[in-house]
């Protein structure tokens, strides 16, 4: 197991929301920044948010990789119209870019976005680049928790360090839109532990970690199932949104996995972690609070391993990134096969809404080493 | 203790004890011939089944330390599995002769196919993963069960293979631990490297060949009697769908070969296999499989769901089994069956009125006369049907409107004026069977809400011979019957109240459970399928018999499937993987082939169509695209 150096920075994290984050972008990205902006093209209102807050301030010092994320099925035509547009208001916005296509998935099913993402981060992308923007509002949790700890490492192992900054802008209401269909696998992620992986595993007590979200609630029944066919003794930490902005959140969600609450996870309802919907670092500080005490209690016997599974919400699954990141912790989850969309015009207002944030994880704002 | 339904037998893997009560050692019995004569234990097997089949289950019932367990423990209760073991070669004397070990093949296995390394190289971590966690694997379950040390344990080896011991570990089982933990580790940080580490930067301990399942021949062990044991290996890799083809096509290479000498087994689901193969589409090359084994002299095949007497036999004992965890039906010696009443309920007044006058208006419509009538109802009343009382009102009522709907086109059309004859006798007799009295019960069920789906053969039958499914159907059903109890009212659930929640909870599995890939576009499929043959169901005169829950394609159209259709195939075969669409081919009917592709149980619970098989429309594979396209569109 190995302890990122920053795991402790992270906990007083430099960040802002909202118009503190125009504020920032206006005081910080000035001529002496060189960025690398990597977001997502895709059919998400929220892909352009981003670049548009970034685009002005940077003109001429500015390079960008929009993922266009390739997966199994012929993509809706309506999701392919709205990725498309989105892809050339990008274009517009950073003049200096590249399109790269990410298969999500080979031909026989299996996810190999770590392969393919180690096709684009190469050391000469990164010279003379003083920041890499990275905005995961409209990137999939696996790319984005991939990519992130492939982009930590190289900003982390460039000299000068190369300051890595993740924006985010969400609306809870839109990842609700969003219909998936899920893989009918599990899977891991390249550059995070799997668990059980090594024969020291094998006796640690276990802590599973899901954030709860409907859309993902038979692939969650899976991973539980998956960590018990193994014969996994496994304890169950949900989590729950809150504070949220619709308070009738937790409770739906509660209803919408009672009958797993109740008998096949024999859940415990004080061992709910509620975590803030819009603050991933709530999230993140909770789950190191926890490693720790677990690593005080069953450090003597045959140790701890907290296995993490991150759901529907962007904002709480940053958070769980970053603690599986700091921690080298074991991350499970379902990648989506294909993506229906809702109402999209509801899908856009709501949009109009959308918070921002702005997580600065590393460089010049902490000390060295 | 909570509903047991509710959970998969899996969630009593912890306990070993708990495990062994819960677990049905009948799905072994398909093993049985094959483990007399050998095959079981000294080539290739594959064990094929849907997700909720009991691959996985019955996996874990073979590792050692539950296996051996069950033999030990003397207990009533696991004589049926010790039983089972024996008539499968793998407990001789009251003693396990047999030492399994289960390797679930994650997506771990499946990425090193996509390491920047040649393809011989990948192949070889691969592969050495393996081995070295199946030498952990046995290692672990014997110093479990027979809480000795690792040093009490031996590895034989084949003889003239002297000079490999070493590279393994030797022959003590605590050398071996530390060579397969050493080799484990060099391997894994290859694969789980964030950035490929090149292969000069590979350490000696992933260099060295390791290749122990090479020359394995028994594993033996000092027990804590002193007595020495002696036992076959047997590797079990379970989810090898999860690996790409070539990766499952050198491994069938790997252990298809003869001169092994441990077991093994792989376990995987239907959509492991190509669409050609999981379809069940005739190739037209020879017999070879692309890993260059004949098929049917090197692989044993077993199917988990193709025998429906193994599957009633065992799930009813499940049932009963799981019932009594539950103190409630324990104390009262209730058995599922007995739970779910079987009386027939009559339409209310009301219903039966309405009944009665719509067949008045049949008879007056069609000009049937009251004699006619009265032979159609003594044809009803001479008539018999297992399980269905002819002489319930309603269902002599809605007989009786099929027979004379058939009457009708039975006569000449055009009567005349001057003909004389106002009530002549039909071109061909009518008769009353088993095909007809359920088309009237159908008929009954959709246009009168008599109930159609109740008792514990309706759960079998909408369980498509998979376990899972029945859990989950029958979980609801038990905990109405739980709740009857408390209440202290007699816990028999009415088939009304079956019916309804056994609908609900269908419903609920295709809306809320259903996570595959294609899932939309199987649903769509499916459905439109299910109203198509509910039409046809519901035609008044019954012309397909019992009505239908099957499209038949011709056969010919079906085998160039793959070629010609390639976006239906893979809907198709998900479809399949996933107990949506049971496939029979080569039906023959009519003078024609045809390809049934039959709707699952819990669909045609869902969609109120009938249980009996045989009925299906005959359709082509561009009316089924056009099915797809068409829901696409107005979804």
């Amino acid at each position: 197991m190995i302890i990122h150096p920053m795991k402790d920075h992270w906990r007083n994290c430099v960040r802002h929301e909202n118009d503190h984050v125009s504020d920032f972008v206006k005081h910080y990205f000035t001529e002496t920044r060189q960025v690398l902006l990597i977001a997502g093209a895709g059919f998400d209102p929220r892909s352009r948010m981003v670049t548009e807050l970034l685009s002005p301030q940077c003109t001429g010092r500015i390079k960008g990789i929009f993922l266009r994320e390739e997966r199994l099925s012929t993509p809706d035509p309506g999701l392919k119209s709205r990725a498309d547009q989105n892809e050339a208001v990008l274009r517009q916005l950073v003049p200096n870019y590249d399109i790269f296509k990410l298969n999500i998935f080979a031909s026989d099913g299996a996810v190999i976005l770590g392969t393919e993402l180690q096709k684009l981060i190469n050391n000469e992308m990164l010279v003379g680049i003083t920041d890499i923007v990275f905005d995961v509002s409209a990137i999939s949790l696996g790319v984005c928790f991939t990519l992130a700890r492939m982009l930590l490492k190289k900003c982390h192992e460039a000299s000068p360090c190369i300051n890595m900054h993740l924006f985010l802008s969400f609306h809870p209401g839109i990842d609700a839109d969003i219909r998936t269909d899920d893989d009918d696998r599990i899977s891991t992620l390249r550059g995070y532990l799997k668990p059980n992986a090594l024969e020291e595993d094998k006796n640690k007590a276990r802590l599973w970690i899901p954030i709860l979200s409907k859309r993902k609630r038979a692939a969650l029944i899976r991973i539980r199932e998956k960590l018990r066919d193994d014969q996994d003794d496994v304890d169950i930490c949900p989590v729950l949104p809150f504070p949220t902005q619709n308070p009738g959140i937790g409770d739906s969600l509660v209803e919408a996995f009672q009958s797993e609450f109740e008998n096949a996870w024999d859940v415990d309802y004080r061992n709910i972690i509620y975590a803030a919907e819009d603050d991933p670092l709530d999230l993140y500080e909770t789950i190191l609070k926890l490693y720790d005490k677990r690593e005080k209690a069953f450090g003597g016997l045959n140790g701890s391993q907290i296995i993490l599974s991150p759901g529907g919400s962007k904002v709480l699954a940053l958070g769980a990134m970053l603690a599986a990141i700091a921690l080298d912790l074991p991350v499970l989850y379902v990648e989506d096969v294909s993506y229906h969309l809702g109402d999209s015009s509801a899908m856009d207002q709501r949009s109009q809404a959308s918070k921002i944030v702005h997580l600065w994880l590393l460089g010049d704002a902490y000390p060295a080493g | 203790m909570s509903n047991p339904f509710e959970r998969r037998a899996s969630e009593y893997m912890r306990d070993d004890h708990g495990f062994l009560s819960m677990v049905s050692p009948e799905p072994l019995e398909r093993f049985v011939p094959y483990a007399k004569d050998g095959r079981l234990f000294d080539r290739l097997v594959q064990v094929i089944g849907t997700p909720g089949s009991g691959k996985t289950t019955l996996a874990s019932l073979l590792e050692y330390p539950r296996l051996s367990l069950a033999v030990r423990s003397g207990q009533p209760e696991h004589k049926e599995i010790v039983a089972m073991l024996h008539e499968c070669c793998m407990v001789v004397d009251q003693h396990a002769v047999i030492v399994a070990t289960r390797l679930p093949m994650e997506s771990e296995y499946r990425d090193y196919r996509e390491l920047p390394y040649p393809p011989e190289l990948r192949h070889r971590l691969f592969w050495t993963m393996i081995q070295a966690r199946a030498m952990h694997g046995w290692v672990r379950g014997i110093m479990r069960s027979e809480q000795i040390q690792a040093e009490a344990i031996t590895f034989h080896y084949r003889s003239g293979t002297d000079s490999l011991h070493d590279a393994i570990g030797g022959h003590n089982g605590c050398h071996i631990l530390t060579r397969a933990s050493i080799v484990e580790k060099a391997i894994y940080n290859i694969g789980a490297a964030i950035f490929p580490i090149p292969e000069k930067e590979f350490t000696e301990d992933a260099r060295e060949p390791y290749r122990p399942l090479d020359i394995i021949e028994k594993i033996s062990f000092i027990g804590k009697d002193d007595t020495e044991r002696s036992l076959r290996p047997l590797l079990i890799l379970d989810d090898v769908h999860v690996l790409h083809p070539e990766q499952r096509q050198r491994l069938e290479k790997e252990l298809g070969r003869r001169e092994l000498s441990f077991a093994r087994w792989l376990l995987m689901r239907l959509d492991a296999l190509p669409f050609q193969e999981s379809l069940n589409i005739p190739e037209k090359v020879d017999s070879e499989t692309k890993s260059g084994l004949q098929h049917l002299r090197e692989v044993v095949q077993i199917r988990m769901q193709d025998d429906e007497r193994i599957f009633k036999k065992m799930i009813e004992k499940m049932a009963n089994r799981y019932l009594h965890q539950m103190d409630i039906f324990a104390r009262r010696q209730r058995s599922l069956t007995s739970l779910l009443s079987t009386e027939q309920v009559s339409l209310p007044i009301g219903k039966m009125e309405k009944l009665r006058k719509k067949i008045d208006a049949i008879q007056k419509e069609h000009q049937v006369t009251p004699e006619r009538r009265t032979q159609l109802l003594d044809l009803i009343n001479q008539s018999s049907c297992q399980d269905v009382d002819l002489h319930d009102d309603d269902i002599q009522l809605a007989l009786l409107s099929i027979l004379m709907h058939r009457y009708v086109n039975r006569i000449p059309k055009q009567r005349s004026l001057f003909d004389d004859d106002n009530d002549p006798d039909p071109a061909r007799p009518l008769k009353v069977d088993s095909s007809i009295v359920h088309a009237a019960r159908l008929h009954l069920f959709h246009k009168f809400d008599r109930v159609y789906y109740y008792g514990f053969q309706c759960l079998i039958n909408a369980a498509s011979q998979n376990p899972e499914i029945f859990l989950k159907l029958a979980a609801p059903l038990v905990a109405l019957a739980e709740t009857r109890f408390i209440r202290g009212k007699d816990g028999t659930l009415d088939a009304s109240t079956q019916q309804k929640r056994l609908r609900e909870r269908a419903r609920e599995i295709h809306d809320q459970e259903w996570s595959f890939p294609r899932k939309e576009a199987v649903r769509r499929l499916t459905r439109g399928m299910a109203k198509e043959c509910l039409a046809t169901t519901l035609v008044e005169n019954a012309r397909n018999g019992a009505g239908n829950n099957a499209f038949g394609i011709p056969q010919y159209e079906f085998n160039d499937l793959v070629k010609n259709q390639q976006d239906f195939a893979e809907v198709l075969h998900y479809a399949v993987a996933y107990n949506a669409i049971f496939l029979k081919q080569n039906y023959r009917q009519g003078g024609k082939e045809w390809c049934l592709l039959q709707l699952g149980g819990t669909l045609i619970l869902e969609y109120g169509l009938t249980w009996m098989q045989g009925g299906f429309l005959e359709r082509s594979v561009n009316d089924l695209v056009k099915i797809l396209g068409e829901q696409d569109r107005t979804a």
